[in-house]
């Protein structure tokens, strides 16, 4: 949850010779609704009083134990006076997560404090935080607080709680955010801003990011994204590190979890400070965890280790420029179920009927053997911003990233420890962006970029590489125009960006000789939107977005085994560029505070849509028959909605039910879409428990998830039919004990709590194993 | 004020040159690594133990994985009631010259085994070799025949299998586990 503080009635009167005492007033209300907060809490650290909030939501600070501003009151008003310094506020509002505010008290204060109520209802309040970044486009948000409380989730298992939102699974230590059905090179992940620059064709390659780098983590259900390089048809997650606090004090927490499947431990810390030379913030995140279980086995092989750090400094020049750095720093090592490494159809047909996977024992062990992975991401982001005098801002980006991603099969004659996949991935991208007022209500946003990418099969592997050599050059360029005025606000814009693409690759035949291929693409966007206040209780919204995508590396010239799936994957020279055409409509219905129902509807046909398609035969190897996928084109249609419906019946009770529906359809063939994630139904009820002397912001939460049987598919398309529905329960509880100006968070959830044996249709590794167990996560975060 | 100014212009020149120089570091025709461990061959031989010529089946794919079918032959037929002495070899002629896979097959023999498995003939196999363990390996087996008939057989060859799970070392690969490096079939005609 973010919190906006504004100044106002700034009263630089009481200035006097002697210590200056000043009063500290102000009003608590929603962010996204500006209804006043009543009854929130507000507590003064150093002076050990606080005050709670009338029911207008206003407050004034004072010793007295009535506080709330009375009309009439003949209230002592020496109590009010505070002796002017620095001051630390701790705002709290019941569903709210606690605020914590530095203020330098120098004059007479009204405070204007907005906390956001609910995370559901952020959507562009949220957006609007990221560097200016306003839309009429959708989005879903998860705070601060729930990444800490589910802290032991990779990116994708955090994200997978969001409406519209699922994960593509390789088993329980890789996962691939899916957004309204597509995923990898159909989607943008930005870390910081920056376009994350990794090996993300591949369904088994999680996105190289520690989720506890944010402030919180957004994803775009929108039609485009302009500003933003990276291929996406609409969707985009924002892991967002968000700016450091202007407090002069060393502020942080220390964050310890314990995960009781797979033994997991995980360490977290979050250093912050404005200095007076530069302010700065560390990260730093230490993962380790061992096999894990399903209800009746251990998952052999599936521990996982991780070192993460980044590191933020921002400056303010004068009063024109500022910069910031920014560099994090992602390592993982990560075991893949033994038993789904086969060799070819006759293994997986054994594998499928088996109960438990080959190679499992009942014994635990942190060991991680082959197959497994080793990944390391550098990301390296310098920022200059200039102020311009007409309102504008000028911004000049670079970053750098580096990924490094090592894979590690089992194999004959001592090769286990040479990787059978060794890629580096060098990214360099610069950009200047611009933007500036229009008028009074208009505002013009335009920038250029230029991205380059280097990818190298390091030799020694012994292995044909499974996509080759390339290097990809991409100028490009963006313009857009958003209008906001009383209740209306719209948008429009586009997007060019010029590719080439060159390969170095060998071919298919024997003997194998080097070849080179050279590409020329474009690439474009175009994007309409506005989003029209009705009234007070209605909103509306709608988004029309065009993207062009041309097919990339992996798509033209990936050769060779997938293991795992045991499947032969050959690219396909003769790819076009996809077009899609994303429409989205949402309403937001609020008829007073205890009621909020959001639905988002969206179509996007996607012509040539590039997919995976198998052969009609097997290919007859000395390992035996394999089935045969080539890239081909064909045009889809996928059509879905997203309904939420937030009931409050009191202030401390709320019950939120998500609905996800998705259909995706190849036109061409009349056959159903594989892959596509099967419609969902939750619901939490949440309770918000009153504070007692110690234990303050209580909560307790219990959620249950259906996630119903894909349906729809295309039986010749896949090994296995989908799997049954199934449903979970996940509960929760949360407080915060404040000792002094110190605070101890004790956070228990209970995952998968009546311990469902399931299988998910969206996990690679369903063909082998069950899903998870039960696992208890505890977790307690100090913060100082 | 200035000075911060220009100094922040001269960073980002020389970033834009260091990216405009990282782009001319083009790899040139660099194929990537070849491949090492790939089986391209199988070849069965067995030879009548009373001497005479021996029954050579050959597997070849040479293109691996690629699309190229494979070669299969069978030089003649067995003869039958007659007892013959196996030996398989594995190769990949993907390298120059081919490389024999046997003998890392037969280095990690107790990570290995090659089953046997007859159909409709009448052939059957014994193994004559054992890893340190006492296990079969079966890169050196006997075959018997018995009258005539015609089936296939198929030869395949396990990385790490169970191989003291029931029936494995007596040569069914029912629940032998592993993952397959080698699964290959030849039409045989035992007259």
């Amino acid at each position: 949850m973010r919190l906006l503080l504004a100044l106002i009635g700034l009263l630089p009167f009481a200035l006097s010779g002697q210590q200056a005492s000043f009063s500290i007033r102000g009003q608590v209300v929603d962010a996204s609704s500006e209804e006043p907060l009543a009854f929130a809490n507000i507590y003064l650290e150093e002076l050990g009083f606080g005050a709670q909030a009338d029911d207008g939501g206003y407050f004034r600070l004072s010793r007295a134990n009535s506080s709330a501003i009375d009309e009439e009151s003949d209230f002592d008003r020496s109590n009010e006076k505070i002796p002017g310094g620095e001051y630390h506020l701790r705002i709290s509002h019941v569903g709210c997560e606690p605020q914590r505010l530095f203020l330098k008290l120098e004059r007479d204060t009204f405070l204007l404090i907005e906390l956001i109520h609910h995370a559901e209802l952020l959507n562009e309040v949220v957006i609007q935080g990221q560097q200016g970044e306003v839309t009429t486009q959708n989005s879903v948000s998860i705070s601060l607080e729930e990444i800490g409380l589910r802290g032991t989730s990779d990116l994708a298992g955090l994200l997978d709680n969001l409406n519209g939102i699922s994960s593509l699974r390789n088993g329980s230590t890789i996962g691939k955010p899916i957004i309204h059905g597509l995923f990898g090179n159909r989607i943008a992940i930005l870390n910081n801003g920056i376009a994350q620059s990794g090996q993300q064709w591949g369904n088994d390659h999680a996105p190289e990011i520690d989720p506890f780098v944010a402030s919180h983590l957004s994803v775009i259900k929108g039609v485009s994204t302009l500003q933003f390089g990276g291929s996406s048809l609409g969707g985009v997650v924002l892991v967002e590190p968000g700016s450091i606090q202007d407090e002069p004090h060393l502020h942080g927490h220390l964050h310890y979890l314990y995960q009781s499947n797979g033994r997991g431990h995980a360490l977290n810390t979050r250093l912050e400070q404005a200095g007076s030379f530069v302010n700065w913030r560390f990260i730093g995140t230490v993962r380790h965890q061992g096999d894990q279980r399903t209800p009746d086995y251990f998952l052999k092989n599936t521990g996982k280790r991780e070192y993460n750090g980044a590191l933020q400094l921002e400056k303010k020049f004068d009063d024109q420029w500022s910069g910031n750095l920014y560099y994090s720093l992602f390592n993982t090592e990560l075991g893949i179920l033994r038993g789904s490494h086969i060799g070819n159809l006759t293994d997986l047909g054994a594998a499928m009927v088996r109960d438990e996977p080959l190679f499992t024992t009942n014994e635990f062990t942190y060991e991680i053997g082959a197959p497994r992975q080793k990944v390391s991401h550098h990301l390296l982001k310098i920022v200059a911003r200039q102020s311009l005098a007409n309102e504008g801002s000028l911004r000049f980006t670079y970053s750098f990233q580096i990924n490094d991603r090592r894979e590690f099969d089992v194999r004959r004659g001592g090769r286990t420890n040479i990787p059978a996949l060794d890629l580096v991935q060098t990214t360099h991208y610069g950009s200047a962006d611009y933007n500036k007022q229009v008028g009074r209500y208009g505002l013009l946003r335009a920038g250029v970029q230029f991205n380059y990418v280097d990818n190298d099969n390091q030799p020694g592997t012994g292995v044909l590489p499974l996509i080759p050599n390339y290097q990809s050059w991409r100028p490009g360029a963006y313009l857009s125009y958003l209008h906001e005025r009383a209740e209306w606000q719209f948008e429009f814009g586009g997007r060019y960006d010029y590719i080439r693409l060159g390969v170095n690759t060998i071919t298919r035949e024997v003997p194998r000789e080097p070849i080179e291929y050279d590409y020329n693409f474009h690439r474009f966007s175009l994007v309409a939107g506005s989003r029209y206040q009705v009234n007070p209780e209605l909103r509306l919204s709608a988004n029309l977005g065009f993207t062009r995508r041309p097919p990339e590396a992996n798509e033209l010239h990936s050769f060779g085994l997938h293991q795992g799936v045991s499947g032969i994957e050959e690219g396909n020279l003769d790819l076009k560029a996809e077009n899609s055409l994303k429409a989205t409509l949402g309403v937001d219905w609020s008829p007073g505070r205890a009621l909020f129902v959001q639905l988002l509807t969206y179509a996007q046909p996607i012509s040539d849509f590039i997919f995976l398609e198998p052969e009609a035969r097997f290919r007859q190897t000395v390992r035996g028959a394999f089935p045969v996928f080539v890239y081909r084109q064909t045009d889809a249609l996928l059509t879905g909605a997203d309904l939420m419906v937030s009931v409050e019946p009191s202030e401390r009770l709320k019950l939120v039910t998500q609905y996800s529906y998705l259909r995706g359809q190849d036109v061409d063939n009349g056959n159903p879409l594989i892959f596509m994630p099967p419609n969902r139904l939750s619901s939490s009820l949440q309770l918000a428990l009153s504070d007692g002397e110690s234990f303050k912001n209580s909560k307790l939460e219990i959620r249950g998830e259906y996630t119903f049987r894909q349906d729809r598919f295309t039986p010749n398309l896949d090994f296995q039919p989908p799997p049954d529905g199934f449903f979970l329960v996940t509960t929760s509880g949360s407080t915060h004990l404040n000792i002094g100006r110190q605070s101890l968070h004790l956070s228990l959830r209970l995952e998968n709590v009546f311990n469902v044996r399931y299988r998910d249709y969206l996990n690679r590794l369903r063909y082998f194993a069950d899903e998870l167990g039960r696992n208890l996560v505890a977790g307690v975060k100090w913060e100082f | 004020m200035l000075i911060k100014q220009s100094y922040l212009i001269w960073l980002f020149a020389g970033l834009t040159l260091l990216v405009f120089t990282a782009c001319d570091d083009d790899d040139g025709g660099d194929p990537g690594p070849g491949e090492e461990e790939v089986i391209t061959q199988v070849t069965l031989t067995l030879a009548p133990n009373g001497g005479g010529t021996a029954v050579v089946m050959n597997f070849l794919d040479a293109d691996g994985d690629g699309p190229v079918a494979p070669i299969v032959t069978v030089s003649g037929p067995l003869a039958a009631n007659t007892t013959y002495t196996g030996a398989i070899v594995f190769l990949n002629t993907l390298e120059s010259p081919a490389e024999d896979i046997t003998e890392e097959v037969a280095d990690e023999d107790d990570e290995h085994q090659v089953f046997y498995e007859v159909s409709g003939a009448n052939l059957s196999f014994t193994y004559n070799d054992q890893d340190d363990d006492g296990n079969p390996l079966g890169l050196d087996v006997t075959a018997m025949s018995g009258d005539a008939s015609m089936g296939t057989l198929k030869v395949t060859l396990r990385h790490e299998p169970v191989k003291d799970a029931a029936g494995v070392s007596d040569g069914d690969i029912t629940n032998a586990g592993g993952e397959t490096d080698v699964e290959v079939t030849f039409d045989v005609t035992v007259q």
